[in-house]
């Protein structure tokens, strides 16, 4: 019965979207993105890793498509590894935030009183570090490395998910089918999952790719500070810093780095746009 | 002299179901001065009717037939040329006081602002003026200061803002759209009975939108039944319900509780009418009212009724119709 | 099928209740104000009776029929319901009570979540409230009460936003039904429908009252609808009640003046009629 309101689902998911540029050009960019970051495991044009001094510095040519490094490393293979980084740095770091933060929000919209009281100064507490400094802040406490980055970036989410859950469920909580499912004797905890959870489902997807986004470009961050993903592992942010240097030698080291920051936070941005306008229903009224 | 006139005014919409014909040949003539009350169920069209004669209608809404207003067919005027219309000549009363209004500024400046855009007053001027609609409303000062704000105002007196935005300009006709759905019993009697002073005071043409019977009964002159985007019955208020010809001016009645006042006997039944109004999307060919009717004969399939007028001031679009006249 | 009500033939008994809801702070040192939404209002429900509460907006009527279900903590008074002290009862007993007592709302499309089919949304308090329904069971009970509201057995598996407004009160109505409850607390369930199906699903009330013995708490702000469908009369404002009587006795022959402007006020044909503009339009 669940898969067939699925495919219900899907299926008008296509009819409408197809007409909306913003959400098929983000949605053909991050799956050109997940493509990549898939290939990457099995195949890249060089080792990812492989030092060729002689080699070093090469503008874009037909061997090495978008040069290579100061060690002469392929530029091509190392974004196409990156990739495969920023995805699995985002992936983790929004888990985490919607992971805590939808349930933070949910059990704050569902107590009330005191649990709410503590649960909004805490994301208040969170909120008032900006998100980089807070993440600077872990990662020079813990020592720098992947992992500490996207526990950093991780927890600058969970405020933002908290407090989204809160909102959305909050309005839900005042609707005629909520009060229903209480005088049929449900308790709050199954309320949220059978009624509030399924109803904001499409908002939170929306805020998740946006997020996905930011936690792309925190990540680059961090690495670019040298708080995040440590040499050799390749990363954008990293791959940037690198390049700093090489400005006026190699400027496509930073250009091409920067050019799949820029595409696929924006790719994201789109799809999350397009997913907001395609979900919502009052939006999708009027058009 | 007729100020407002409908003239096989068709209105359809395209929707992702395929195009729906919301309005189907409406037309009626309503005179300077006079009141008409337009009475039928949600989706049959009333509250398009009005949104098309303040050329409110969707971008997306397909319009056939004419709409003359003061002698100017409105179909044919651009979108500058309406704003100045809408609200000087023709103004409108809506079903929700609280969204009709601006929540973050004060009555005075709303009823004021009319007056600026229209008239050209200058702000005191203006603003004096606004002070007098406001009494003139119901809402005298200083217990209704005009610095007040919707939200400290009940329903019944934010409909009578409403109103005061509506009187400003002194306009020709006043549309209500089902002015008292919103509001309590009381101030729903208050509010009809400042509608129908108002007007008569000023000689200004009123179009009543409404699903109550008994609301066009006690307020207007004449009026029209309207179902599932066409006129089913019209005329004067008091030859329709005299007479009551078109079985679903009949049924709406009979379904009303309360609506003649009397109580029904322990165990009885108010009559209803089975079904539900049709989807624009698929009307039938022949009397859209037809699947609901009791009376409806295989000569109500084919082909819509034509309106046929039983006496002076009363028409009816019913090949079928009742007989007999009511017992009011 | 329904329980018996233990202590008496009363479904319901209100007493004294107050209920007060905090405003916002006018000044940071100051307690809070407080709107007093009921106040020391008393009634009862025999059974198989039904009682009306008419009353304006912001008269508290919507907040007895929370505080009733103990949806509210009231300040003062008790809820008996099925002679049970509804709020000196343990969550697990008063869930237990829950199953007598099941409420219709008003808004049809507001009151059914978007995201669930039909059988599921009517089969919820029997889920939540009656425990070791086998499947089978669970489906038959779904069936019948779908079909003894004017539906489908079929229904079950679509969505809300298949059904029309009349037909959706109807699924409320089916939800509410399904644990066999001895009252139905209603609260406005026909406002917000057209007239020619507010009048089929006033009918169901009336049906669904004689054949299965219902007791309802029937609010509502319109007095002819209350004249169909009650018994008895309660006219609530600003959180009391003013008067409260036999319904024919109420209509003939109201008592209080906050009630007599309240018949005055409903527009009924045949009634003098307002001075009207104008003579004619020809057709």
């Amino acid at each position: 019965m669940l898969s067939e309101a699925r495919a219900v689902s899907l299926r008008e998911f296509w009819l409408r979207g197809r007409g909306q540029a913003n959400l098929m050009i983000g949605l053909a960019v991050t799956l050109l993105l997940i493509a990549v970051a898939v290939l990457s495991l099995v195949w890249t044009p060089y080792p990812i890793n492989a030092i060729d001094i002689p080699a070093k510095l090469q503008p874009p040519s037909a061997a090495h498509w978008l040069g290579t490094d100061q060690f002469g490393r392929d530029v091509l293979s190392r974004i196409m590894a990156g990739a495969r980084n920023s995805i699995a740095v985002s992936l983790v770091a929004v888990g985490i935030g919607a992971g805590l933060g939808v349930p933070l929000g949910a059990l704050a919209a569902a107590r009330r009183g005191w649990v709410e009281e503590v649960v909004m100064r805490f994301n208040d507490f969170t909120f008032a570090f900006p998100a980089l400094l807070s993440a600077v802040m872990i990662t020079s406490l813990f020592g720098p490395g992947a992992i500490n980055a996207i526990i950093a970036i991780g927890i600058f989410n969970i405020p933002v998910f908290a407090r989204l859950t809160r909102g959305a469920a909050l309005s839900l909580w005042q609707r005629d089918f909520v009060l229903a499912a209480r005088v049929a004797g449900r308790g709050r905890t199954r309320i949220t999952l059978d009624h509030i959870l399924p109803n904001i489902a499409s908002l939170l997807i929306v805020q998740m790719t946006i997020q996905f986004a930011l936690a792309i470009l925190a990540e680059a961050g961090l690495s670019y500070l040298g708080l995040g993903t440590q040499p050799p592992d390749p990363s954008w942010g990293k791959m940037l810093n690198e390049a700093q240097t090489l400005m006026f030698l190699a400027p496509q080291l930073a250009i091409f780095p920067g050019l799949a920051i820029m595409a696929t936070v924006l790719g994201l941005n789109l799809l999350g746009d397009g997913l907001r306008d395609l979900l919502d229903p009052r939006l999708r009224r009027l058009r | 002299m007729t100020l407002l006139s409908l003239q096989d005014l068709s209105v359809v919409l395209d929707t992702p179901e395929g195009p729906a014909t919301v309005l189907d040949r409406v037309s009626f003539d309503l005179a300077a001065g006079e009141s008409l009350g337009i009475v039928g169920e949600s989706g049959c069209g009333k509250s398009m009717t009005a949104l098309a004669v303040m050329g409110l209608l969707p971008d997306a809404a397909r319009c056939t037939g004419r709409i003359d207003f003061e002698g100017r067919d409105l179909l044919a005027l651009d979108e500058q040329a309406l704003c100045a219309l809408r609200g000087r000549c023709i103004a409108m009363v809506f079903q929700e006081p609280m969204t009709a209004l601006n929540p973050v500024k004060s009555i005075g400046y709303q009823v004021a602002e009319g007056l600026r855009w229209h008239l050209g007053l200058g702000r005191g001027e203006a603003a004096a003026r606004a002070v007098k609609l406001l009494d003139r409303v119901g809402l005298p000062q200083p217990r209704f200061s005009p610095d007040l704000y919707p939200h400290q105002l009940s329903g019944g007196q934010r409909q009578r803002v409403v109103i005061a935005m509506a009187l400003a300009c002194d306009p020709a006709l006043l549309i209500a759209d089902e002015p008292t759905t919103a509001l309590d019993v009381t101030s729903q009697a208050e509010i009809l009975a400042l509608i129908a002073e108002v007007t008569a005071a000023s000689g200004m043409a009123l179009m009543l939108i409404t699903h109550d019977l008994a609301v066009v009964w006690q307020n207007t002159a004449a009026m029209l039944v309207m179902y599932a985007g066409a006129v089913a019955e019209r005329g004067t208020t008091a030859e329709v319900f005299a007479r009551m010809a078109h079985p679903y001016t009949r049924g709406l009645l009979a379904a009303s509780p309360g609506a003649l006042g009397d109580i029904l006997p322990a165990g009885r039944r108010l009559a209803t009418i089975p079904g539900q109004v049709p989807d624009p999307q698929d009307r039938p060919t022949g009397c859209v009212f037809a699947a609901r009717c009791a009376r409806a004969a295989a000569d109500c399939l084919p082909r819509p009724p034509a309106e046929r007028v039983l006496a002076p001031g009363h028409a009816v679009a019913c090949l079928h119709p009742h007989e007999e006249e009511t017992v009011l | 099928m329904s329980a018996q009500a233990p202590g008496g033939e009363m479904v319901l008994r209100v007493e004294n209740l107050v209920l007060e809801y905090p405003l916002p702070r006018q000044s940071l040192f100051a307690p809070a104000p407080r709107h007093r939404a009921l106040d020391g209002v008393s009634l009862q429900v025999a059974r198989g009776e039904s009682l009306a509460v008419v009353g304006e907006s912001g008269s508290g009527k919507s907040s007895l029929a929370r505080a009733v279900l103990a949806l509210e903590q009231p300040g003062a008074g008790r809820v008996e319901l099925m002679g049970q002290d509804v709020f000196a009862l343990s969550p697990g007993a008063l869930r237990g009570l829950r199953r007598h007592a099941q409420m219709v709302f008003q808004d049809p499309y507001g009151s059914l979540d978007p995201r669930r089919k039909v059988g599921w949304i009517v089969a919820e308090p029997l889920d939540a409230l009656e425990s070791g329904v086998g499947a089978a069971a669970r489906q038959a009970r779904i069936a019948e009460v779908l079909v003894s509201v004017g539906l489908k057995a079929r229904d079950a598996e679509k969505f809300p936003h298949e059904f029309s407004g009349g037909q959706r009160q109807r699924i409320a109505i089916a939800r509410a039904l399904i644990t066999h409850p001895a009252l139905i607390i209603a609260d406005e369930p026909v406002s917000a429908l057209d007239v020619s199906v507010q009048a089929q699903v006033l009918n169901l009330f009336m049906d669904l009252r004689e054949r299965l013995g219902l007791s309802y708490l029937f609010i509502s702000h319109d007095l002819a609808v209350v004249r169909h469908v009650a018994d008895r009369v309660a006219v609530m404002r600003h959180g009391q009640i003013v008067e409260e009587g036999a319904v024919e006795q109420v209509f003939r022959e109201p008592q209080h003046p906050y009630t007599r402007k309240l018949l005055a006020a409903v527009p009924r044909v045949g009634h003098p009629r307002q001075a009207v503009a104008g003579a004619t339009t020809a057709p």
